[in-house]
């Protein structure tokens, strides 16, 4: 058994590193189906909006990438470097399905991206759409396979225990674990969302700008439309989650992400100050009856939400992550809702592009998914604890021998180089979206124009001809 | 079953070396070219091809621990902070390279980054190295050493020379394929340059190793000393033909010999530790998963792993030629090479 602290911060470690790079596929999985979409249009209209806009968002695509790249490489490795226990436990049951994603994934996106970065000119338009799907799909698989070997954590089925290792029986029950069937469309979901969101407000910019307006139409609509097409479908998908795999499997998970310690609350809290070690809450706000609504679909509002009372004291997660990253999720889930709504809505009505209050919203939230992305992550792992394969591995007999000099002396490290990696990236961002997208193309991409297009480097609208169309 | 999965690591391991090996080693380069014309042909030498290269880290790690979790769980843990600072050192790396593609103006601050990064992730490469082979204390399925037992006696700061040495000659060879005119032949002449010290380290790493090793080394019967001497012949013919090859035609020869090296050593090294997998104790048996697991792996592999090669070649064959079409943002635009851009070329 390791000591507390060098537990919690080797869970810090791991939860902030994680979380870093969950900021980037949380980005580019979307944008990687967006450049298929805004690819496939070109090719199929052959209007050149459509090239201006993959080119766009390839650049802001690029980086992004790279980086959810290297830092996955990092998450890789602190498995084996921070968690040695966890590593010979699980390896037999999650390595495979680690393989599985470099393989199928990794292979297929580092392979593909060279060619949808750098292949216009090299290959024909048909090759560099089959890259760009090929790089789509290679970040879903991906998805996929992380959100097994994850959800095989929270309800571990399909493996016998032997000599303290975890060694499996049914490949089907590992990968189609049940937490896996609501948790991966969950997800999938979630980064799609994100990413529309981001669309959307790029787009939202440039038209309180006034500048690039037709792109910043298209983007703007297919960003919201994305947003407000699979927003219900999430709130489902997130609600039923929560129903037949939390409640079911994770008990515990759901009593602290509702924040109470006594059974008996009808009520559904908003804001608590959880006291952990005195088993009670020190403050709450909470509607009341919303609770049994929520939680239980109780329409009557008298079914009381379970408190952690239910479990002794070692075997609860801390309520403090758990319920605020849910509060956190929630809120920007319903919030995004409400926003798409409204703009379809005005949208309908033909004022969407014109309203500066509207658009100022959405520039605003832009952040927002991504945020509600990470928070739902915070959720699942922090409800986890203290175990790390649920009911079967311990979070305290998981960790390497180390020296905990050796821990903070690679955690401050990591911190140092994820801020001035996190800085640098969201310069770039700003400063490709102030510089614009280029300006359009006068002949397609396969017979090359005489010079190359010049990126727009002033400030000025480059594109006022087609804007006041 | 087992011994076929160990085959796979280490050929994820040898693809890693050869692949990465090369462009890390491009990288290290980049520090020394003071021409910026150039500089930026070397990085888009190494742009389309450094996430896929990297991959195979990833394969190799990932194989490492799904077949043999007990090696995974003891050595990473043994070499704690040179991986770590591989890993600072491999994050810049791929960020400062996108940087300084997608952000003209910035290429030069973002260009030296990305060679500092390839220089340290590279040294770092060496030393765990030079800690794998000199042997980790494992008790009880864990490691049990202090947080500087890698170091030993300085043994790994000798590998880790040796690799910076062998990554950038190995890059230069690429580089002296990839390249034409002036740049070529500047690189032809590291080439050559490079082969002596490279071959000096090697020896000396090589010579110094039954010293450094707490393991075993074994040569005894036939089947390991026949191929341990054909390793070591592989090795010293190809550092003979990469020098010789340096700036002739075919291009290619220089650096193919440079990866005859790497295989070469790689073969010498294994006969003389098969079947320990981290020295001295834990063996490729030991630390084995179990059936169900490694029958998976080995279907998984037979099924993806033609198609992942595949594809591969097909994204180095796209790009086999040196850089025509600069990426977009490019300013001043270049006048495309229109012989290079049809796609048969």
């Amino acid at each position: 058994m390791a000591s507390t602290s060098f537990l919690d911060l080797s869970r810090f470690q791991f939860a902030t590193t994680a979380a870093f790079h969950m900021t980037f596929p949380a980005l580019s999985v979307g944008l990687a189906i967006f450049l298929v979409i805004c690819y496939a249009c070109y090719c199929k209209t052959d209007n050149p909006i459509y090239l201006q806009m993959f080119r766009f968002w390839r650049k802001i695509f690029a980086v992004g990438f790279a980086l959810g790249i290297v830092a996955g490489i990092v998450l890789t490795f602190e498995l084996g470097l921070n968690w040695g226990g966890y590593s010979r436990a699980v390896g037999p049951v999650l390595g495979p399905i680690i393989c599985l994603e470099a393989l199928t994934a990794f292979f297929l996106e580092a392979g593909f991206i060279g060619i949808l970065l750098y292949g216009e000119g090299r290959v024909s338009r048909k090759v560099t759409l089959v890259a760009a799907c090929l790089v789509a799909l290679g970040a879903l698989l991906s998805t996929a396979w992380i959100l097994a070997a994850n959800s095989w954590m929270q309800t571990p089925t399909g493996y016998t225990e032997i000599n303290g290792q975890f060694q499996p029986t049914s490949w089907y029950h590992v990968i189609f674990n049940p937490a896996f069937v609501w948790r991966f469309p969950h997800q999938v979901l979630a980064v799609l969302i994100s990413a529309a969101w981001f669309i959307a407000a790029i787009g939202a910019y440039y038209l309180l700008k006034n500048r690039a307006a037709e792109f910043a139409r298209k983007t703007m609509s297919i960003g919201l439309l994305g947003a407000s097409l699979l927003l219900p479908i999430q709130l489902y998908v997130g609600d039923s989650t929560a129903s037949y795999v939390s409640a079911v499997y994770q008990p515990a998970k759901v009593t602290a992400a509702e924040g109470n310690f006594a059974n008996g609350n009808t009520g559904w809290n908003l804001i608590v100050i959880p006291n952990q070690s005195k088993q009670k809450d020190d403050y709450t706000l909470s509607i009341p009856h919303a609770g049994s609504v929520f939680v239980f679909h109780n329409f009557s509002g008298t079914t009381p939400v379970p408190g952690l009372s239910l479990f002794p004291k070692s075997m609860q997660p801390p309520v403090w992550p758990t319920f605020y990253g849910f509060k956190v999720m929630i809120f920007a889930a319903w919030g995004m809702f409400s926003v798409a709504f409204i703009g379809l809505v005005m949208r309908l009505r033909r004022r969407m592009f014109t309203e500066r209050w509207f658009l100022r919203l959405v520039l605003w939230t832009m952040p927002v998914g991504v945020f509600a992305t990470i928070a739902g992550w915070v959720v699942s792992e922090s409800g986890r604890q203290p175990w790390l394969v649920n009911g079967k591995l311990l979070v305290s007999n998981s960790p390497s021998s180390l020296s905990t000099g050796e821990l903070i002396a690679t955690l401050v490290g990591f911190w140092v180089v994820y801020l001035v990696l996190f800085g640098a990236w969201v310069r770039h961002v700003v400063r490709e979206v102030r510089r614009g997208p280029e300006e359009l193309p006068t002949t397609s991409a396969d017979t090359p124009p005489a010079s190359p297009p010049r990126p727009s480097t002033q400030l000025a609208p480059v594109l006022v001809p087609l804007g006041s169309e | 079953m087992v011994f076929f999965w160990m085959v796979v690591v280490l050929l994820a391991l040898l693809a890693y070396v050869i692949l990465d090996g090369y462009d890390i080693g491009i990288g290290t380069l980049t520090l020394f070219e003071r021409d910026g014309g150039t500089r930026r042909d070397m990085l888009d030498v190494v742009g389309n091809v450094w996430d896929g290269n990297e991959s195979w880290l990833i394969l190799l790690a990932m194989g490492l621990w799904a077949g043999f979790p007990d090696a995974y769980a003891t050595a990473l843990p043994a070499l704690y902070l040179p991986l770590c600072l591989m890993l600072f050192a491999l994050i810049f790396r791929g960020f400062a390279i996108e940087m300084a593609l997608h952000r003209p103006g910035f290429d030069r601050i973002w260009g030296r980054l990305f060679g500092l990064g390839s220089l340290v992730a590279a040294f770092a490469q060496g030393v765990v190295f030079g800690g794998l082979v000199s042997g980790i204390t494992v008790v009880n399925h864990q490691f049990a050493g202090g947080t500087w037992d890698f170091l030993g006696h300085g043994y790994p700061l000798l590998t880790g020379c040796a690799t910076v040495l062998l990554y950038t000659w190995a890059g230069a060879a690429q580089l002296q394929a990839k390249l034409a005119g002036d740049a070529r032949r500047r690189a032809s002449r590291q080439v050559r340059l490079l082969t002596g010290p490279v071959v000096l380290a090697s020896a000396l790493s090589a010579g110094l190793l039954p010293l450094a090793s707490n393991a075993r080394l074994r040569l005894d019967g036939v089947d390991r000393w026949l191929p341990f001497g054909y390793g070591l012949l592989i090795a010293v013919g190809a550092f003979y033909t990469a020098w010789r090859w340096a700036g002739r035609s075919p291009k290619q020869v220089s650096f193919f010999a440079a990866v005859a090296v790497q295989i070469g050593g790689l073969l010498a090294l294994i006969c003389l530790y098969f079947p320990v997998l981290v020295p001295p104790s834990v063996t490729i048996y030991s630390a084995a998963a179990g059936r169900n697991t490694l029958v998976f792996l080995t279907v998984m592999i037979g099924v993806i792993g033609p198609g992942t090669v595949g594809y591969g070649i097909y994204a180095h064959w796209v790009f086999r030629s040196a850089p025509a079409v600069k990426p977009v943002a490019e300013t001043p635009p270049a006048a495309p090479d229109r012989a290079a851009l049809s796609p048969t070329n």
